[in-house]
C-alpha cells in the first residue's frame, strides 16, 4: 500500500527528543507502526540524540548475551570434509594405490617387461603396465567409496538429497582426482604410456562399472569389470604377445563404451535412489 | 494436513511380506511407534525415511507423492532420519560428522556452521563438540545420531529406537528435545520402552506382522487396556491388552 502522507522531519526530530505532545506522539507511532519510510527517516533523525544512545547501549547488552555467529564454512574445509567422508580416500587406500603404481612402474623397467616386445618396436621403449593397473585402481576405488557394505553411513546418506546418485558420482570424481593425475606423473617421469592411452581405457572401464552397478550391486559390477579387463589384459601377455588394448588407445572402442555407459547411467538413475543400492536386505 | 500419510503399504524382502497393507497417518506432534519384535517398525521407519520404496500402496510426505525424482529431492531436505543400526566415521569429530551430514541435506553453506553448534547444543554435546567420535560412549554417539538427524530443522523427524544406550538422566533430556521439536513438527520414533511412549509421545501407533493394530492418543490406550492383563503400567497393559485383541481377531 502506497502512502501519500509521511511525518515531516521536524516532527521526527521532536518526537526523538520528546519535545511532542502526548496526543501527537500517539498518532506519529500509529503511523511508524505502518510506515517503514518513516521508521528509516526515523533512525536518521534520531541520530545523536539520548534516545539512539540508549538504543544502541540496548543492542549492545542483546549482543554480548547471544552466541557469535560463527563464520561461514570454508571451501577447503568442506573440500577435505567430502574426501574424508568417501571410504575409499582413506589413508590405507591410498597407501595401497601408491604402492600398485610403484609395482608396475617397477615392472615396466624390469626386463620381463621388455621380453614381450623386440628391441625397436614400441611396447620394448613404451610400453607400460601402469596403463593395465590404472583402470582396476579407478574401479576398486569406486567400488570401496560406495555401498551398505563399505560405508557405515549408507543408509543415513539414503535419506538425504545428495545421497544415492549424487554422493556415487561425486565419491567417483574424488577417486579420479587422486587416481589420474598419480598416473600421469609417473608416465611423465617414467616416459613410458602415453596420458591418453591411460586415460581412456580408465574412464571407459569406470563408466562401465556404474552402468552395470545400476542393474546389479557395484561391488560386484566392478569384480565382473575389472575381471574382463585383467582377462583381456593378461592372457595375451602370457602367451608372450601385447594385448591390442594396452598399446594403442582405441578411441573406437573407448569413445561409444564411455557415451553409452554415462547414458545409461543417466537412464537408470532411480536405480541408485532407492534399494537394494541403498540398504542390505 | 497430515504430514505423512500411508495407503495400503506394502513391503517386502525377497519372497518375505514384512509389511502387508499398512494405512497411516502421522501429523504434528511426537508419534511413539510400538510393536512387538519383528513387527515391521524399523521397515516402515525406512520406508517413511524414502530410504526403501513401497512395493506398492502410496506414501505420501509432506503432501508429496514421492513420485518425480524433484519432489523426492525436496522431501530429503526436510526430513531427519536416525537409523537403528546407526553407523559412523570413527575418525571424525563431532562437528565434522554433524557437518557432513548438514552438506549431504544441502543446508546453505551460510547457515550451515550455526545450524551445526546449534544441532551439537540441543543433544548437549556442547563441550564435546572437537572430540572424535571413536571416543564417545555409545549414549554420547546416540546423541551425535540425533544432531545430525535434526540439523536440517526437519518438518518430519524419524528417530529408529532413539533411546538405546541413553541412561535415564539422558532419556528425560531426550524427552524435552522430543517435545521441543514436536510442538511444531511431526516427530515419529519407534521404541521398545513403552513408558518413553506415556512420558513423552502425543499420539501411539501400535503396529503388529506389518499391520496396523491401534493408532491414537496415549490416554486412549490406557483406556483400552483390560485390567485382568500382563503388564505393571496402565500403558502396558493397554498394549497388551489392544495386541491380544488384535491376535485373537486375525
Amino acid at each position: 500500500m502506497s502512502r501519500q502522507w509521511h511525518v515531516p522531519e521536524p516532527t521526527l526530530v521532536a518526537y526523538a527528543v520528546e519535545d511532542l505532545s502526548d496526543v501527537d506522539s500517539w498518532s506519529v507511532e500509529a503511523h511508524l507502526v505502518a510506515c517503514a519510510d518513516c521508521r528509516a527517516a526515523l533512525t536518521r533523525a534520531s541520530a545523536g540524540t539520548p534516545a539512539s544512545a540508549t538504543v544502541d547501549l540496548v543492542r549492545e547488552r542483546i549482543e554480548l548475551d547471544l552466541p557469535a555467529r560463527r563464520a561461514p564454512m570454508g571451501w577447503t574445509r568442506q573440500f577435505f570434509l567430502v574426501l574424508r567422508g568417501a571410504p575409499g580416500a582413506r589413508s590405507s587406500w591410498l597407501l595401497a594405490l601408491g604402492l600398485v603404481l610403484v609395482a608396475a612402474s617397477l615392472l615396466d623397467a624390469s626386463p620381463l617387461s621388455k621380453g614381450f616386445g623386440e628391441p625397436g618396436t614400441w611396447w620394448f621403449a613404451h610400453g607400460s603396465y601402469v596403463v593395465l593397473v590404472a583402470p582396476l585402481l579407478q574401479i576398486a576405488g569406486v567400488a570401496l567409496s560406495y555401498g551398505p557394505w563399505i560405508d557405515p553411513c549408507h543408509e543415513m546418506t539414503g535419506s538425504t538429497p545428495l545421497g544415492g546418485l549424487r554422493l556415487l558420482l561425486i565419491r567417483t570424481l574424488l577417486v579420479l582426482v587422486t587416481v589420474v593425475p598419480a598416473t600421469l606423473v609417473i608416465g611423465l617421469f617414467t616416459e613410458r604410456g602415453t596420458p591418453v592411452l591411460t586415460l581412456l581405457p580408465g574412464l571407459g572401464l569406470t563408466s562401465l562399472t556404474l552402468a552395470l552397478g545400476s542393474v546389479v550391486q557395484l561391488r560386484h559390477a566392478a569384480l565382473v569389470v575389472g575381471g574382463g579387463w585383467l582377462t583381456a589384459c593378461v592372457v595375451p601377455l602370457l602367451v608372450k604377445t601385447v594385448p591390442q588394448v594396452l598399446a594403442s588407445p582405441l578411441p573406437v572402442v573407448w569413445v561409444p563404451v564411455i557415451i553409452l555407459s554415462s547414458a545409461t547411467v543417466l537412464l537408470r538413475r532411480r536405480s541408485f535412489t532407492y534399494a537394494p543400492q541403498l540398504v542390505r536386505s | 494436513m497430515p504430514q505423512v500419510k500411508t495407503h495400503k503399504l506394502v513391503f517386502g524382502y525377497r519372497r518375505r511380506q514384512v509389511i502387508k497393507g499398512l494405512t497411516l497417518s502421522f501429523g504434528t506432534g511426537v508419534h511413539g511407534l510400538l510393536g512387538p519384535n519383528g513387527a515391521g517398525k524399523t521397515t516402515l521407519m525406512r520406508m517413511l525415511a524414502t530410504v526403501n520404496r513401497p512395493d506398492s500402496g502410496t506414501l505420501t510426505v509432506l503432501g508429496d507423492p514421492l513420485s518425480s525424482e524433484a519432489g523426492l529431492r525436496s522431501v530429503r531436505r526436510r526430513i531427519g532420519y536416525l537409523p537403528q543400526a546407526f553407523g559412523f566415521y570413527p575418525r571424525f569429530t563431532v562437528r565434522e560428522f554433524v557437518e557432513y551430514f548438514a552438506w549431504l541435506k544441502e543446508v546453505p553453506r551460510g547457515r550451515l556452521s550455526d545450524a551445526v553448534d546449534r544441532a551439537i547444543e540441543r543433544v548437549g554435546l556442547g563441550e564435546r563438540a572437537d572430540d572424535r567420535l571413536k571416543t564417545l560412549s555409545g549414549g554420547m554417539l546416540r546423541r551425535v545420531g540425533i544432531a545430525q538427524a535434526i540439523v536440517n530443522d526437519p518438518e518430519v523427524l524419524l528417530l529408529d529406537e532413539p533411546t538405546a544406550g541413553l541412561d535415564p538422566e539422558q532419556r528425560m533430556d531426550f524427552r524435552v528435545l522430543l517435545r521441543d521439536i514436536g510442538r511444531d513438527n511431526c516427530v515419529i520414533t519407534s521404541t521398545h520402552l513403552i513408558e518413553d511412549v506415556a512420558a513423552a509421545c502425543t499420539a501411539v501407533t501400535l503396529i503388529d506382522s506389518g499391520q496396523s493394530v491401534f493408532q491414537g492418543t496415549p490416554a486412549q490406550l490406557i483406556a483400552a487396556g483390560d485390567p485382568d492383563c500382563d503388564g505393571d503400567t496402565p500403558v502396558e497393559r493397554g498394549y497388551t491388552s489392544v495386541l491380544r485383541a488384535f491376535r485373537a481377531a486375525s
